[in-house]
């Protein structure tokens, strides 16, 4: 009998100088599309696949922010809209309240950069239990990967450490992403993420992005010691015990 | 040589105390001026314009729950020392620089107060000299010029030394209800002085297609105006009832047409549009941004 899966942690810890200045104050996934933060998005993505506790991992001054706008009960916005006869807008704000319980946390400051750090800073608010790991710069139209992946665990193999989301994009420019290289003879267990290769060396055009779940055997690879591991792995320490699930169609 | 009577033109009050409800839930915590054009917040293009029509002191007339802003504009000590550490030198001096655009000055608007786009000068009054015309902005305007849009107006004001001068543009006839439009004097004394403005009313009703939007040069006269607090549609205080009382009392009341475009993000899609035509106006994403148009509209 497979664990249910009722957690993820939510990551946006970097400083996303490609959007500076206006992510100097800013978090990165604070920022709308049109009218909605990004990471309200992806939470509610990992709401479609049942998930009830998040844990957001920001930076230190982006852990304020978020505390704000996920907890603030906003009396003064509310106060306003009913002043100017327009209280059926406060029920965007209500609906902030509805998301999942949320936790936000700041980055272990003393980790090296990379994609594991914030997982393992995490990993207190996390039991023996699995959980989604959702980068919150990616965002999906359509169905929820979270739900996919959380699908595809409760059908996998007791051995399945790790599975990974990938969509295949034929004409994908491959210097830009992780590619997915398939464990040879294997349609969907994966053998390793090749980081942004050259058109040449790309084991394929299945592009990897930022939807994991994780069981908790992959815990003892996620030792804060292992700094280089962390640092120069990024998610490599999947590759030789993760399966890949078939590729998904957004 | 003749000692020129006035004051040059440094100060400007931004309007940003609104609550921008039409972004909710987004702005639930981010002040709406803080939305980003592509990657710089509104407010930024604001002072920018400002600052390169001579503007030195940025006077902000905000609300509570907008120290993200505040933030913005100050040093930030703690990503300045990561990006040091991490040889980040450009980036760097792009969020170094912004501190020293201007002097920011913040001001909070008062709940006792009349909600309107009139009401933040009566907040800005004590930072304001009596014989010193100011810039007003409002945060919801930004504009496309060869010449900043601010500067066309102080050189307007520096020539004829009017009450006001408001910076107006040609509307189409659906969308004239949107905005306070003018009436033009039949033989005015100074070219584009106006006889009266009113506040959103609809084509037909409204004095013309000339509509006003976020950009003005305001005197002492306006704010003795103001003072009375005479609120209009909607029981709000609006900047443009305030100048067709002076117009009304024979003052000089100037409503420039703009060389250049004006553009709004008062609401989602017109936040859109706008965004869109900055990006064209980028050579680093204009052609990859027609392309993704052209095969997802396709």
């Amino acid at each position: 009998m497979k664990q249910p899966v009722r957690k993820a942690v939510v990551t946006d810890g970097g400083y996303a100088t490609r959007f500076f200045p206006v992510t100097k104050t800013v978090p990165k996934c604070m920022l709308p599309i049109i009218d909605k933060p990004i990471t309200q998005i992806v939470i509610e993505e990992c709401m479609e696949a049942g998930i009830t506790e998040i844990i957001l991992v920001a930076t230190e001054e982006g852990r304020a922010i978020y505390d704000d706008y996920f907890h603030n009960n906003s009396q003064h916005i509310h106060e306003q809209l009913v002043k100017q006869n327009k209280p059926a807008r406060f029920e965007k704000i209500r609906n902030v309240y509805s998301l999942p319980n949320i936790i936000v946390i700041a980055q272990n400051k003393n980790l090296p950069y990379g994609t594991a750090s914030p997982i393992i800073s995490a990993l207190p608010y996390i039991g023996d239990e699995p959980f989604l790991h959702v980068q919150a710069d990616d965002v999906i139209v359509g169905k929820s990967t979270c739900k996919e992946l959380v699908d595809t665990y409760l059908a996998s193999d007791d051995d399945v450490m790790a599975i990974i989301a990938a969509q295949d994009i034929p004409n994908v420019d491959v210097t830009r992403y992780g590619i997915v290289k398939l464990r040879e003879g294997t349609q969907n267990e994966l053998d390793s993420i090749i980081e942004k290769p050259t058109k040449e060396d790309a084991p394929s055009t299945l592009v990897s992005f930022g939807r994991y779940l994780y069981t908790p055997m992959i815990k003892k690879y996620l030792s804060p010691d292992k700094k280089t591991l962390v640092k120069t792995m990024s998610c490599g320490w999947l590759t030789q015990y993760g399966e890949w699930r078939s590729s998904i169609k957004c | 040589m003749v000692l020129n009577p006035y004051r040059p033109i440094t100060k400007a009050v931004i309007a940003v105390a609104g609550y921008g409800t039409r972004f909710l839930p987004a702005t639930k915590n981010l002040p709406k001026e803080m939305l980003p054009i592509i990657d710089k917040p509104i407010i930024h293009y604001l002072v920018e314009e400002a600052v390169a029509s001579g503007i030195t002191d940025i006077i902000l007339v905000t609300r509570a729950g907008q120290h993200i802003m505040e933030d913005y504009f100050d040093n930030n000590l703690e990503l300045e020392h990561v990006l040091e550490e991490n040889g980040k030198t450009d980036h760097l001096k792009i969020i170094r620089d912004i501190p020293k655009m201007a002097n920011f000055i913040y001001v909070r608007q008062k709940k006792h107060l009349p909600y309107g786009t009139a009401t933040p000068i009566l907040v800005a009054q004590n930072l304001i000299d009596k014989d010193e015309a100011f810039v007003y902005m409002s945060g919801d305007d930004v504009t496309l010029a060869k010449t900043p849009v601010t500067k066309q107006l102080i050189d307007v004001y520096e020539k004829y030394h009017p009450s006001a001068v408001l910076a107006v543009q040609e509307v189409a006839n659906e969308d004239v209800k949107r905005y306070g439009t003018v009436k033009y004097r039949k033989s005015p004394l100074i070219p584009f002085e106006i006889e009266s403005g009113a506040e959103k009313l609809p084509f037909g009703q409204a004095p013309s297609n000339m509509a006003q939007f976020g950009r003005l040069i305001l005197t002492n006269d306006v704010m003795i105006e103001a003072q009375k607090m005479n609120t209009g549609k909607d029981g709000e205080f609006w900047m443009i009832d305030v100048l067709n009382a002076l117009a009304q009392q024979g003052k000089s009341v100037i409503a420039q047409p703009i060389e250049g475009e004006w553009l709004t993000t008062g609401d989602p899609l017109r936040y859109l549009q706008t965004t869109f035509k900055f990006a064209l106006k980028r050579d680093d994403l204009r052609d990859d941004l027609l392309a993704f148009i052209k095969k997802e509209t396709s």
